[in-house]
């Protein structure tokens, strides 16, 4: 175990993955850095490794041919890495901002997804995507959607939001052996959040949520960076004798329906907190589904904390006011927590 | 413009509070945060504040007296200045009381303060565990969201459930509970017993039988008698036709009490209990005043071989007037048998017990002592009336040639 940065275990993941099996490769803008630029070129191939500087390290080590930089077209590298993953190899491309799927969307949802399933399952898609996602960083609207749900809604592409450094480069380097379209979105003000990683190569599967925290009196289900909203809403309801389960989804498609059941039976109550837009998303998904498969088991209205329904605001006050706060968790479902505050 | 007292909500459950003293006076000068009153709820009591500088105008609840949560108790304001007619009060005056809750929340005791057809609200989970605990969820109060009720409000409920329900409670919630989960004679059996502790007020007496005479009786009949082959002389026999004679000394013992009447019977009805493996089954002898000993041990005989056949027909178990129940070949000497309704009392019989005597001689001796258990229905008898109705039982097999009278 390493103290690593969550950036630093992508980083990892990808250089395992790409040392293990050498069909895959990286795709995306500025991911070598400075690549075509002859005076970056002379001085230093990995100018930037990407926007984040996530691929840092990954260009000198395996060459220009595994770490491609592309123009700045989304349609097109995103075209050639589905034909590259339709016919053997396994792409990594980069897709900077998930807020800007809507040029390359083509490539993906017209052609990827259905792929498989269009030429009776010969066809394999080992394609992973990988793109940044969340609001916190002031990056404006244009750069601060929380869009997993959008890829989750189409079937034939897996969709995974990882919460911690470990959980990173374990789901990515499952990712990357899945013979299905995996969009996988790194919240990016987790980046710099530090967390214990293995050093040698492991996996996590995909589709299996994580209880972070076992309670008895209410659930809570979230994705990404909610998770450490979740867990400081279940803190601050244990000093009022509430006894809160935070569940990690890990996987936003397919959502781990068993272990959010199981907590629902026992719990009668439950919380999704989501930080994409209000309306058919992930949140409500898991909402509709609960009602419809443990209505019994239900102590009261399922709850759903999410972004408003509005772009992400770039004034960092109203940008904080827009992603869920645990404070705002506590205070949207106190219909369903008041009555469990020292009632026992 | 006055500023009303009001009472302050200080609970979930406040709806009334009380004005245990005013600690300022009409005409007072009082500052704004100035203890004017102290009251009191169930729970705890509150010093109240002026809401307001200026001066104690009227106080419309007088020490000792309630008044409903958020009702104006007095008004301060300018000295001379007009109260209000029904003004309503606009704020909770006492820094002291807790915020006001978001829901409004009912009492949690008693029933809930529900018009009649108003919708209830509760949860599919909190519905289910009603069901399961045999729960009228009509009588629990809602404390979840929108005052609808929650698994915990039904689990309270059912923890806190008066012992002796009303009687509307008992025929629409309880009875169906009975036996839940057994069958055949197993439920027959725990719903007549839940029926009996439910709807009866069972005291039992004991009292110690000597049986001496009865058994210089029982050897000098046998010696007399010859074979005796009907069971006319066994112990049983004897206790039972002991307490026939009792029962018509006792004609108020002999009766049927349900459903709110009470019913006076002319024949008795003896009811013997017999132990089977599935259960307790207890078949009746009628019109028991007419039979000698021999025709009573026969009857007893052979409604007990019936029994223990399973060919009792519902006749020979139904209108019993009392019953005699023995566990004297368990071994056990006192007990509190439980009345089989709607009789209204039962004879528990223990074992025989030898005890030793001391004569006038100063000789001792040995003797056969009998411990008896009458259970009887407080509501229909008096402990004086039972205690002499188990002493006619005692006198009948102390002075044994009575039972063949």
């Amino acid at each position: 175990m390493t103290k690593m940065a969550f950036m630093n275990a992508i980083n990892q993941a990808l250089d395992q993955a790409m040392e293990k099996d050498d069909k895959v490769f990286l795709m995306g803008e500025d991911i070598l850095g400075g690549a075509g630029v002859k005076h970056l070129e002379e001085k230093n191939e990995d100018a930037w490794g990407g926007c984040f500087g996530v691929t840092k390290g990954l260009g000198p080590k395996y060459g220009k041919k595994r770490v491609i930089d592309t123009p700045l077209s989304e349609q097109s590298y995103m075209g050639a890495a589905v034909g590259a993953a339709v016919t053997g190899l396994r792409p990594v491309p980069e897709l900077m901002f998930s807020d800007f799927i809507g040029v390359s969307f083509d490539s993906l949802l017209t052609q990827g997804s259905k792929m498989r399933y269009m030429f009776g399952g010969k066809a394999k898609l080992p394609l992973t995507v990988r793109t940044t996602v969340g609001a916190g960083a002031s990056a404006a609207a244009q750069h601060s959607g929380a869009y997993y749900g959008i890829f989750a809604s189409i079937p034939g592409i897996k969709v995974v939001v990882p919460s911690s450094p470990y959980d990173a480069k374990g789901l990515l380097l499952s990712s990357i052996e899945e013979d299905n379209i995996v969009v996988f979105c790194e919240d990016k003000t987790l980046y710099g959040v530090k967390g214990e990683v293995p050093e040698e190569y492991y996996t996590i599967p995909l589709g299996k949520a994580a209880v972070k925290r076992e309670g008895k009196d209410l659930s809570i289900v979230t994705i990404g960076k909610m998770v450490s909203v979740a867990l400081d809403v279940a803190d601050k309801l244990s000093d009022q004798g509430v006894d809160v389960e935070v569940i990690d989804l890990r996987t936003v498609a397919p959502w781990d329906e068993e272990t959010v059941i199981d907590s629902v039976k026992k719990t009668g109550r439950l919380i999704v907190i989501d930080e994409a837009q209000p309306h058919n998303n992930t949140a409500t998904d898991i909402a509709a589904t609960v009602t419809d498969k443990a209505f019994d088991y239900l102590d009261g209205p399922i709850k759903r904390v999410t972004a408003p329904n509005t772009p992400v605001p770039f004034a960092t006050n109203l940008e904080q006011a827009y992603i869920p706060s645990a404070d705002r968790v506590i205070e949207e479902a106190a219909e369903i927590i008041d009555d469990l505050k020292n009632s026992k | 413009m006055a500023t009303a007292i009001t009472m302050p909500k200080l609970g979930l459950t406040m709806t009334e509070g009380t004005v245990e003293e005013w600690t300022k006076n009409v005409g007072d000068k009082v500052e704004q945060g100035e203890v004017v009153a102290r009251i009191s709820s169930e729970k705890l009591t509150s010093d109240i504040e002026a809401p307001a500088s200026g001066t104690l105008l009227k106080i419309m609840v007088q020490e000792g007296e309630n008044l409903p949560i958020k009702q104006n108790m007095a008004y301060v304001g300018e000295e001379g200045e007009e109260i209000p007619e029904g003004a309503q009060p606009v704020t909770m005056p006492s820094a002291k009381a807790e915020p006001e809750e978001k829901v409004a929340a009912a009492t949690t005791q008693g029933p809930p303060a529900r018009k009649p057809g108003e919708r209830i609200f509760v949860t599919p989970l909190a519905r289910k565990v009603a069901q399961e605990k045999g729960v009228d969820y009509s009588l629990v109060t809602g404390t979840g969201g929108n005052g609808r009720i929650t698994r915990r409000d039904v689990e309270r409920y059912a923890a806190n459930k008066p012992t002796e329900p009303a009687p509307s409670q008992t025929q629409t919630a309880a009875v169906p509970q009975w036996g839940a989960g057994l069958s055949g004679m197993r439920k027959a059996v725990a719903t007549n017993m839940m029926q009996s502790v439910n709807t009866t007020a069972q005291v039992t007496l004991q009292r110690k039988v000597d049986l001496q005479a009865l058994m210089e009786f029982r050897t000098d009949i046998k010696a007399k008698a010859g074979d005796l082959n009907d069971g006319q002389m066994s112990i049983n026999t004897l206790i039972t036709r002991a307490a026939i004679l009792a029962l018509q000394d006792t004609p108020q013992m002999n009766s049927n009490y349900a459903d709110g009447k009470l019913t006076r019977v002319d024949s008795v009805n003896i009811g013997e209990a017999v132990g089977l493996a599935e259960g307790l089954i207890v078949p009746i002898v009628k019109n028991a005043q007419n039979m000698n000993l021999t025709v009573l041990g026969r009857e007893l005989k052979h409604l007990a071989d019936l029994a223990r056949e399973g060919g009792l027909t519902p006749d020979q178990m139904t209108g019993g007037t009392f019953t005699v129940t023995n566990m004297g070949k368990e071994g056990i000497e006192y007990f509190t048998p439980i009345i089989n309704p709607p009789e209204i009392g039962i004879l528990g019989v223990g074992t025989m017990l030898k005890e030793l005597t001391l004569n006038e001689d100063g000789q001792i001796g040995t003797k056969s002592t009998l411990p008896l258990s009458l259970t009887f229905d407080h509501q229909i008898i008096d402990g004086q009336q039972a205690a002499q109705f188990l002493g006619k039982i005692v006198e009948n097999l102390q002075d044994p040639y009575k039972l063949i009278l």
